[in-house]
């Protein structure tokens, strides 16, 4: 675990550096399979741009919105560079905004977009993975096994390396056969959603942190999983039944 | 059906064998999906009957969801504050020193803070790296700022070793019952950001 790096003066934050190395591979991942699929780069590429720019620019907006009283008494405030002032769900709800508009706009295609950008997903979910083991957040319950990390004056679950070595192997059959498109537009998004959600589910088991009990010990985050997973595979279910009724 | 599956996943169009689990291999084996859904749905019914997650408020760890370690440390006028003695407070817990430039700048937002939710039963710890600091320089510094919450000093590195401070400044939210809510590192902090933080642990019931 080491969340900073003390270089002379600099105190480097280690996950930041870790998200910003992510967003870096997955961009370059995205053009790589851009290019494989022949779709346009530079669309591609201004897609991401700017749906990153509006996320940054919502989660901001939307942190202003739920405390606007304290922003009236300090609006200079609103400019602040505190990466701590930032709402997920605005910044979420700006980023399929943009690329929705951005969409219409260039006439991208939703599923096989949606499959271009599947490999830059792919890495953001190591990089989290990465973050949290630099951090030390969503660390394992405690075991005394031969591969338990020594944590937070325990042995515990390394929970976040299971999540980076379930993330590299879906990365791994994400990325898989670039050029095939023998399975329907939006499959390799999909099959993401699903394995994310079932190595999601998987890794909660042993999390410690994170992890909010209700319903006799069920995790309420595996349950959303579940939803999530449920829903990616009967999609895919849909797809393919499409795809087969089309064939002649 | 599983045994088929297996097969598929073994062929001899496995070469090289990483090939078994790409893409279109996932999808050609029959019911791949549907026996995840399954496999998910086992664990979660596993995971909920043996329910190995711990509650971490118990033990005291430098980290958010646990009970802040308690210290005693003197102030400017060698009189012993304990963090135990705030109990039932919102506290905020700012490592600090003289020569750190966020530091310095982030000073004043504390102080507003304080001024402002002070009546509300928050307060604000200051505590001085002084082990790798000048105490006069850090006295001075208060008194020049103006800052009127308790400035503690750590001479011997003992609070800042136990909080793992490993950047300054850092800063400690920790709520009514004594748990770190959130963690800051890097500053500074401005009072906007102060006030959501204080006022989110100020509705929260006692």
């Amino acid at each position: 675990m080491l969340p900073i790096w003390n270089i002379g003066p600099l105190a480097i934050q280690i996950p930041g550096l870790i998200l910003l190395a992510g967003i870096w591979i997955g961009l370059s991942r995205i053009e790589w399979f851009a290019r494989h699929r022949k779709m346009r780069v530079e669309v591609i590429s201004g897609l991401v741009f700017y749906t990153l720019l509006a996320g940054i620019l919502g989660a901001r907006l939307g942190y202003i919105a739920q405390n606007i009283g304290v922003f009236i008494q300090r609006p200079i405030d609103v400019l602040s560079l505190s990466p701590q002032m930032l709402d997920t769900s605005g910044g979420i709800i700006a980023m399929l905004l943009t690329g929705f508009v951005y969409g219409q706009r260039k006439g991208m295609a939703l599923w096989p977009t949606l499959d271009v950008l599947t490999p830059g997903l792919a890495v953001l979910i190591m990089a989290l993975a990465g973050m949290n083991l630099s951090s030390g957040n969503g660390f394992g319950v405690p075991a005394r096994l031969p591969w338990s990390i020594y944590l937070f004056e325990d042995w515990r679950h390394p929970t976040q390396i299971y999540d980076l070595i379930l993330g590299f192997a879906i990365w791994r059959v994400i990325e898989s056969k670039p050029h095939d498109v023998s399975l329907p537009d939006g499959s390799r998004f999909l099959t993401l959603v699903a394995l994310a959600a079932a190595a999601h589910i998987a890794v909660d088991a042993f999390r410690a942190e994170n992890v909010m009990i209700g319903l006799g010990g069920v995790r309420s985050t595996q349950l959303i999983a579940f939803s999530i997973l449920l829903v990616a595979v009967e999609m895919i279910r849909r797809r393919k039944t499409s795809q087969k009724e089309a064939e002649p | 059906m599983l045994r088929e599956s297996f097969e598929t996943l073994l062929d001899s169009k496995c070469t090289p064998s990483y090939y078994c689990f790409m893409l279109t291999k996932l999808h050609e084996i029959k019911g791949f999906f549907p026996g995840l859904t399954l496999f998910s749905l086992l664990i979660i019914l596993l995971t909920g009957f043996y329910s190995p997650a711990e509650s971490n408020s118990g033990s005291a760890l430098p980290r958010i969801g646990f009970s802040a370690p308690l210290f005693s440390l003197p102030d400017g006028e060698n009189r012993s504050i304990s963090l135990h003695d705030y109990e039932g407070s919102v506290v905020i817990l700012n490592f600090w020193a003289s020569w750190c430039p966020p530091c310095r700048a982030e000073m004043p937002a504390f102080q507003e803070v304080y001024d402002f939710h002070r009546d509300d039963g928050v307060i604000i710890l200051g505590v001085n790296t002084t082990y790798q600091d000048d105490a006069e320089s850090a006295r001075q510094f208060a008194i020049e700022r103006g800052v009127q919450f308790p400035v503690l000093y750590d001479f011997d590195n003992s609070v800042s070793r136990m909080y793992q401070i490993q950047a300054l400044p850092t800063t400690f939210f920790i709520d009514r019952r004594g748990v770190i809510r959130n963690v800051i590192y890097g500053g500074p902090l401005n009072e906007a950001l102060l006030k959501v933080e204080v006022e989110k642990l100020l509705k929260e019931m006692p």
